[in-house]
């Protein structure tokens, strides 16, 4: 058993700025959950308060069945990868990966053996000599994520591990860490600030902002049914279009608005087109319309130089959200105002 | 083209005139160890006189100084106090400079400001409660009496603090996530990591200690227990002073440091510009 447990988790730091504030949460034995959100909205600190490495205000860490609370991290057999890896940088590879086994105190044969098993799932073979120094991020990145995996430990705890990759590298490592997942099948807890990171590689998915869950779920589930504005506009790339109407705002995402209309999207923005970018397989049109900055994700037109555009979409890809900016019910008669409010170019 | 000659004259004339400044510092800081080397082996009736070279060597002096004071012994008196005081000097420092940055307890910013304060203390203020005190514990007459006082040093403290200050604290972390004990990360993890800060300052704080005089001329008295600094004192009275002989035993007193230097140079002169004294 694996699964981690939070219960009501507060953290303030000097006891005058609060970073948490009561989170409970529950982490499926052998999940890919993503604690994600900006900058700022205590994710990190809930890692770390999980790996022990911070001490908590008030709640409770409880792996497998066990309360960690006041375990130091030592006690806690997790593994964690760190954003700037964090390799002994005095120890060749094969020092670096053999250290907590060593700590486990595994005889000298099953740690070879293991070791040769771990260098051959991260690809790293040839490279047991080397130095950290001597490596490129990528390669470095791969020693963390073999010192962990040869510890086998309850759950792996990763902090922004791609942020220093380039984008290519981070692409790879991306599908990489979550074949990882499946051939380990043991728990996962990622903390990235990047949505597309989350939405490719978990199984679900916390949303923080300011020390508090806004929602979790499956990807799927996050990003078809947002339960607040602040959801809506942080998941998706581009995030969803959102437009004032009276008491509420309306979201659409980029690539429910298109070009020509259809009997399921009859209702329609006009605005002029500020920027196109051509990203080949698609193209993100910027149009400025009466009611806000709308992005469109359509297919691409390279030769298309019009100045204006008019979109068009449906009833069933609107989002309402209230002034508090948490997700309503379409009300009939809101929904026929606004329909009626965007159908006049029809 | 012929400004381009100028500034290149004018660049030769500058290598110039700064390798006369460097020759002239030379010429100062090698001048009283030429100094001393020579008139070891001058005669009695030469001594005072201004040439540059004896008119003939003579061992003498050298021969007269060892038969007057037990170099040897001195020199292991003096191997020993300046090897236990670095060694303990660099122990404590470590030791201190670790849970000054590892651990956030009450009163430590007080700690730390009160390192820096002793070290502001000259030891004319220290020295006369240390030496009661010292005396009343037994240690008068005892090489160990040198040591004791100087066991820790504040400037040894705060020349590490900053080296463990700026250490990684994620790979802390990942050493405590990797089952390292307290113990464990700073041995296998911070020392191996900054061995060259320590190395230099260990060789620093040797040096130090070896050429201490004032602590142990009032803590030893007995000649058997003397480092090499104090034996020097016993060729000097209000009456006479053998300069010969003196010289020689100081020339013997700064050759295993001599020897030590040549071997260490690099790392010396390293230790010295890292820590900005001479």
């Amino acid at each position: 058993m694996s699964r981690i447990v939070l219960e009501g988790i507060k953290k303030s730091f000097n006891k005058k700025t609060h970073v948490l504030h009561g989170i409970d949460l529950h982490v499926e034995d052998g999940s890919f959950t993503i604690l994600l959100g900006p900058s700022g909205c205590g994710k990190s600190t809930l890692l770390r308060i999980i790996a022990g490495l911070e001490r908590s205000d008030a709640g409770r860490v409880i792996i497998g069945d066990e309360d960690v609370t006041r375990l130091e991290p030592q006690e806690r057999d997790l593994a964690m990868v760190f954003q700037n890896y964090a390799l002994y940088p005095h120890m060749n590879v094969r020092k670096n990966i053999e250290y907590g086994l060593k700590a486990k105190k595994i005889p000298k044969e099953e740690r070879n053996r293991r070791i040769e098993s771990v260098v051959k799932l991260v690809q790293l073979e040839d490279q047991l000599e080397k130095l950290p120094a001597q490596m490129s991020g990528g390669q470095r990145q791969r020693v963390a994520l073999a010192r962990a995996i040869v510890k086998r430990p309850h759950a792996f705890l990763m902090d922004e591990p791609l942020s220093n990759l380039d984008a290519k590298l981070r692409t790879q490592m991306r599908v990489e860490i979550a074949a990882l997942h499946k051939h380990l099948g043991t728990t996962f807890l990622y903390v990235t600030h990047d949505q597309v990171e989350a939405m490719s590689m978990g199984t679900h998915i916390v949303l923080l902002n300011g020390g508090r869950i806004m929602q979790q779920g499956s990807p799927r589930e996050i990003y078809t049914n947002p339960q607040s504005l602040f959801v809506a506009q942080f998941i998706g790339s581009p995030p969803a279009n959102v437009l004032s109407f009276g008491d509420y705002s309306v979201a659409i995402r980029p690539e429910e608005l298109v070009f020509q209309p259809s009997p399921e999207k009859r209702m329609t923005l006009s605005g002029k087109v500020i920027a196109r970018e051509h990203l080949g397989g698609e193209t993100l049109y910027y149009l400025q319309t009466r009611y806000g900055r709308v992005t469109v994700k359509g297919e691409h037109f390279w030769d298309d130089t019009s100045e204006t555009a008019e979109v068009y979409f449906g009833e069933a890809d609107l989002m309402f959200f209230d002034r508090e900016g948490n997700r309503t019910q379409k009300r009939p008669d809101i929904l026929s105002a606004f329909a009626h409010e965007y159908s006049r170019a029809i | 083209m012929a400004e381009l000659t100028i500034s290149k004259r004018q660049i030769h004339w500058q290598n110039g005139l700064k390798h006369l400044l460097l020759i002239l510092l030379c010429v100062f800081a090698i001048f009283p160890i030429y100094w001393m080397v020579i008139s070891s082996f001058k005669g009695q009736t030469e001594i005072f006189n201004n040439s540059l070279l004896p008119s003939s060597f003579s061992a003498d002096n050298y021969a007269y100084a060892l038969e007057q004071v037990d170099i040897l012994g001195m020199t292991v008196n003096t191997f020993f106090m300046a090897i236990s005081q670095a060694v303990l000097q660099l122990a404590t420092a470590i030791m201190a400079a670790y849970a000054l940055t590892r651990w956030k307890f009450p009163g430590s910013r007080v700690i730390y400001t009160l390192f820096a304060l002793t070290w502001l203390v000259p030891i004319q203020a220290t020295m006369i409660p240390n030496y009661t005190t010292l005396v009343n514990m037994g240690f008068r007459d005892s090489i160990v009496g040198v040591i004791i006082p100087n066991m820790a040093s504040a400037f040894a403290i705060l020349s590490l603090y900053p080296a463990f200050k700026s250490f990684p604290k994620a790979l802390i972390e990942a050493g405590m996530m990797d089952k390292m004990s307290a113990p464990g990360v700073l041995f296998k993890l911070i020392l191996p990591n900054i061995k060259s800060s320590v190395v230099s300052l260990g060789i620093l704080l040797f040096i130090n200690s070896w050429n201490e005089y004032f602590w142990p001329a009032m803590i030893v008295s007995d000649q058997g227990q003397a480092t090499l600094q104090i034996g020097l004192r016993s060729f000097m009275s209000a009456e006479l002073t053998s300069w010969g002989p003196l010289m020689a035993a100081a020339v013997l007193a700064s050759l295993p440091i001599l020897i030590l230097y040549l071997l260490l140079q690099k790392q010396v002169i390293q230790s010295f510009v890292k820590w900005g004294i001479k």
